[in-house]
């Protein structure tokens, strides 16, 4: 009777487990309220005050495109672009647009090739095509005043090649290499291999997107507004 | 006890992971002759929008997911389905565009880039840390299968009844690319060296015997103008040359191969070229408009850009401007993420 009893608990809560793994979706693994605590939105709304008085400046290298006379530009009508969209690899893309409207957490991707991108995700460490000119909002694009193009591309490779690495939660913890999130991962790219810091005193030691922007070490190179 | 709870465990996950969500019931596009999907990344506000042979359009359909389809490739219709992605939900969707139902699919994986149906199976690809998984499911069993290739990335899937064919890259420090042949079952049966014609592909298109790609990026990573021919049974290789760079979508009409030349990732545009696949020989055509994907119906060349469908006529190998319309993008930060025939 008492073994009977036991199986329909363990039952029960395997029927649960089940329906909380089915109904949560992949995001709500970012605990909203806490993110809201380390970085406090108003606080973010400041430092992107703050970028819309930043100049834009040319990059560290003429774009590596199919640019010539005779190719034109197409946009979004309403869309507001100012420099030119990167495909060098290194640069770093920045967005401040909520996770689903309400997580102000941003995002941010290092260019590996012209038409790829790399991002520390929930999931892991993540390639895709580099489609941030038309699927982000808002986009910032920085690269890191000193460093050359090659070290910037050898950053870039350094993030593609992190194997196995989980999403970091703990956004204070950004010293550990076996976990990132999505800034972290870029930070971690240009500290490591060129003792570049590009972290602000913003949020303590914990690293949101937009600081690799409002960094004295990176220069504005895009802006989608 | 522990058993029976297993078994309804697992058909609850088939069960939701499968599960068919009915949508407006008014179902107007029987008229249409094309489908444009627009999405946005952060809010679940994607939709499906249905347009006529004079570019009206007809109907919006709701698509209650966010990040739906990609610029990057073209929509997969099949038997009257149009199967795409969320990539930020990490789903597949199938939607019946006769009776606009849409059946999800969870495949487990995230970041989904490229996907392809043949004969009920649907076969699709991510890159997670440095390692690609394509990624087999059987629709009507949901058997799911997933196979790993290290150190590369999979740019673009293509299928047929016999092969999976995957255009991969290496984006360690030295760049490189392959053309990797699977069976139906993800064996890997033969790799092909790509580097000396590009990397990064993602526009490919097949007929019986041959795949033709886009190399619009070479080994150094620099704009290219490259077309390629793979031919299926030699497994050689022959390429074109074109007068312009950034070849992307590719499209058959009768004997002519359309090239666009668009770079996706600025939006810099330049054209159509005419590959004439009997002479070789190649015409130009300038236009004034992106040409991010492009699909034909006979007389007509659909041809979307960012916030327009534009209609052509191809007549002697010049193209005539027939219409345009405006695709609705009143949200803010939606954007045109695929363009599709109706079966």
């Amino acid at each position: 009777m008492k073994k009977l009893y036991l199986k329909r608990i363990l039952a029960t809560h395997l029927i649960l487990l089940v329906l909380l793994l089915m109904f949560t979706p992949t995001a709500m693994a970012f605990n909203s309220a806490d993110v809201k605590e380390i970085f406090p939105e108003e606080q973010v709304e400041q430092l992107i005050e703050r970028i819309n008085s930043q100049v834009i400046s040319r990059d560290k290298q003429p774009l590596i495109s199919s640019r010539s006379r005779d190719f034109s530009i197409s946009m979004r009508s309403g869309d507001d672009n100012y420099g030119v969209y990167p495909t060098r690899p290194g640069v770093i893309l920045v967005t401040p647009d909520k996770f689903m409207d309400f997580i102000p957490l941003g995002h941010s991707a290092i260019i590996r090739t012209s038409s790829t991108v790399v991002e520390a995700t929930a999931r892991g460490v993540v390639t895709g095509p580099n489609d941030w000119y038309r699927t982000r909002n808002r986009c910032y694009a920085v690269t890191v005043i000193e460093t050359s193009p090659e070290q910037d591309l050898a950053a870039s490779a350094w993030c593609y090649k992190q194997r196995r690495k989980p999403y970091n939660f703990n956004y204070f913890n950004i010293w550990t290499r076996r976990r990132f999130y999505c800034s972290q991962l870029v930070w971690a790219a240009f500290l490591d291999q060129y003792g570049i810091n590009l972290d602000t005193p913003a949020f303590g030691h914990a690293i949101h997107p937009i600081e690799l922007v409002t960094s004295p070490k990176t220069e504005l190179i895009y802006v989608k507004e | 006890m522990i058993r029976k709870t297993l078994v309804f465990c697992l058909i609850l996950l088939v069960f939701l992971g499968a599960c068919s969500i009915a949508e407006d019931a008014t179902k107007n596009n029987s008229r249409a002759t094309l489908g444009i999907i627009t999405t946005i990344s952060t809010k679940k506000n994607s939709a499906i929008h249905f347009f006529d042979n004079s570019l009206n359009l007809i109907e919006s359909y709701p698509v209650a997911y966010a990040s739906v389809g990609s610029y990057f490739y073209v929509p997969e219709v099949i038997d009257g389905k149009l199967y795409t992605r969320s990539k930020s939900e990490e789903v597949i969707l199938e939607i019946d565009l006769k009776e606009i139902n849409t059946t999800t699919y969870s495949i487990g994986q995230p970041g989904i880039n490229d996907l392809r149906v043949s004969k009920n199976l649907l076969f699709c690809c991510n890159t997670l840390d440095n390692i690609s998984i394509i990624s087999r499911l059987d629709l009507p069993s949901k058997e799911l299968k997933t196979k790993e290739f290290k150190d590369v990335y999979v740019s673009k899937l293509l299928c047929d009844d016999q092969r999976l064919y995957a255009f991969v890259t290496d984006l360690g420090e030295e760049l490189s690319s392959s053309l990797y042949l699977l069976d139906r079952d993800l064996n890997l049966l033969d790799k092909v060296d790509l580097s000396s014609f590009g990397i990064t592909q993602y526009k490919a298109i097949q007929d019986q015997n041959y795949l033709y790609f886009s190399n619009p990026t070479s080994v150094k990573d620099e704009a290219n103008n490259l077309i390629a021919r793979f031919n299926k049974s030699s497994h050689e290789i022959k390429s074109y040359t074109l007068d312009h760079t950034m070849p992307n979508d590719l499209l058959f009409v009768d004997d002519t191969l359309l090239i666009a030349h668009y770079n996706p990732v600025t939006a810099e545009s330049n054209g159509i070229s005419f590959l004439d696949l009997s002479t070789e020989t190649v015409t130009h055509h300038k236009l004034d408009h992106g040409i991010m994907q492009m699909a034909y119906k006979e007389p007509s060349l659909y041809v979307l850009d960012e916030d327009t469908i534009y209609e052509y006529h191809i007549k002697n190998r010049q193209l005539l401007f027939i219409q345009k319309s405006l695709i609705p993008l009143d949200k803010k930060g939606s954007y045109t993420s695929g363009l599709f025939l109706m079966p």
